[in-house]
């Protein structure tokens, strides 16, 4: 090691532009945020909106007692011996009717608008949009299954499973599936390099 | 982004906050009613021209929950000499609207990886972004319920009824989710370490994360 070569002094590494003032470094990250909320609230009024469309309630009665049907093969594959009749399961003296409320669809939405809102490329957010939804809607499966084998073996336990334990649950599936995607989407990069479209 | 096991560390601590702060133990149930009916007479006048209304716990009756609240509505001019007449009422379980919004809103800011100090900040601002909410949300399930055929208080025009309706239930529906993560969004996103690169928004090349 030559002692005597001459220190060299690092050339000063290039100072990012700072913005001035407390109220600039908040503006900074806060307006996104702001963009993105303002983008859910529309996407949301967009998702109900399509509530008021002929032919909906229709397709939404459709679709529970299918569901209800499709509940009711799973358990009677586990050799339980449930039957249909319109949106309710029944088993001896046990039943359990679905309605509207029951089929998680708040948060279908909720994570609908979140994937539309969020600054991605389309095809992203169609399998963000498929992928959430297939997730919620087998959670909310499994929710009305455990919920009528709850009601048939243990009756007393029916409001604690479900409401005190599945609304979380569903709560939890939600935001795990949303935010995943949003890692998803934020991790794969588009053409010129960057991750995420502006 | 941050490793694997900080973030199932981060998850693990939602969870558990939020299953701890959500759970009916015994005696939130009739704190959240008597609470939620204090903020209803609070926000919304006890009688306001001929619309008069109630704010009644329900816990002592028969087959409700502690937490059950109702919100009645009465015309005045429609009741008799005995105070008897039409009446519109609203079930509103205070825990969904309060406790559970508020859970987990304090689930995702102790789940957040920022000081306590912003926290804090975050706290005040997302619960009172979640009770101003609720307040628009209970002012307008009360007009909607106002304009009912029996009670004649207000008018919503025919075309209308469906976009109310949903409009109604959409303001419900999203007091439970959406309402405290937004709220989080607002209040602890900012301030985190890597607020605009999380979101996925492209930043300037020359701008540096800026939170201390």
């Amino acid at each position: 090691m030559n002692r005597s070569s001459k220190k060299r002094k690092a050339p000063p590494a290039p100072r990012a532009k700072r913005a001035s003032g407390k109220d600039a470094k908040q503006r900074i990250a806060l307006w996104p945020v702001l963009a993105f909320v303002g983008r859910y609230c529309l996407w949301t009024v967009v998702f109900y909106a399509l509530t008021l469309l002929p032919g909906y309630k229709t397709v939404l009665d459709y679709y529970i007692e299918h569901s209800v049907r499709v509940d009711s093969w799973i358990l009677n594959l586990f050799g339980e011996q449930t039957t249909v009749e319109g949106a309710t399961i029944k088993s001896g003296l046990s039943a359990v009717t679905i309605i509207d409320a029951c089929m998680a669809i708040q948060f279908m939405v909720f994570a609908a608008a979140a994937i539309c809102a969020f600054p991605a490329r389309l095809k992203q957010k169609c399998v963000g949009i498929m992928a959430t939804g297939l997730a919620i809607e087998a959670a909310n499966h499994l929710r009305i299954m455990t919920l009528h084998l709850t009601n048939y073996y243990r009756e007393s336990a029916f409001d604690l499973v479900h409401l005190e334990i599945w609304p979380g649950v569903l709560v939890v599936v939600t935001l795990g599936v949303t935010l995943a995607w949003i890692k998803w989407a934020i991790a794969r990069p588009i053409a010129d390099g960057s991750h995420v479209p502006a | 982004m941050y490793p694997r096991k900080t973030i199932a560390w981060l998850a693990l601590r939602f969870v558990v906050v939020l299953g701890l702060l959500s759970f009916g133990w015994p005696g939130v149930g009739n704190a959240m009613a008597d609470y939620f009916r204090w903020f209803g007479r609070q926000v919304i006048p006890a009688k306001d021209g001929l619309r008069v209304v109630l704010f009644e716990k329900l816990g002592h009756v028969r087959g409700q929950k502690p937490d059950d609240l109702r919100i009645s509505v009465v015309n005045l001019s429609l009741l008799d000499a005995n105070g008897y007449g039409p009446v519109r009422d609203i079930p509103w379980p205070a825990r969904a609207f309060i406790q559970r919004p508020l859970a987990l809103l304090i689930a995702l800011l102790v789940a957040t990886p920022v000081s306590w100090r912003k926290r804090a900040l975050a706290l005040v601002i997302g619960s009172v972004a979640i009770h101003a909410f609720l307040w628009g949300a209970i002012s307008f399930v009360i007009w909607k319920e106002s304009a009912a055929p029996i009670l004649s208080l207000a008018t919503i025009p025919s075309y209308l009824q469906e976009p109310v309706e949903a409009l109604s239930a959409a303001l419900i529906a999203q007091v439970s989710i959406a309402v405290p993560v937004l709220s989080w969004l607002i209040g602890a996103v900012p301030f985190a370490h890597r607020p605009v690169v999380e979101l996925g928004y492209a930043m300037p090349k020359d701008t540096k994360c800026l939170c201390p």
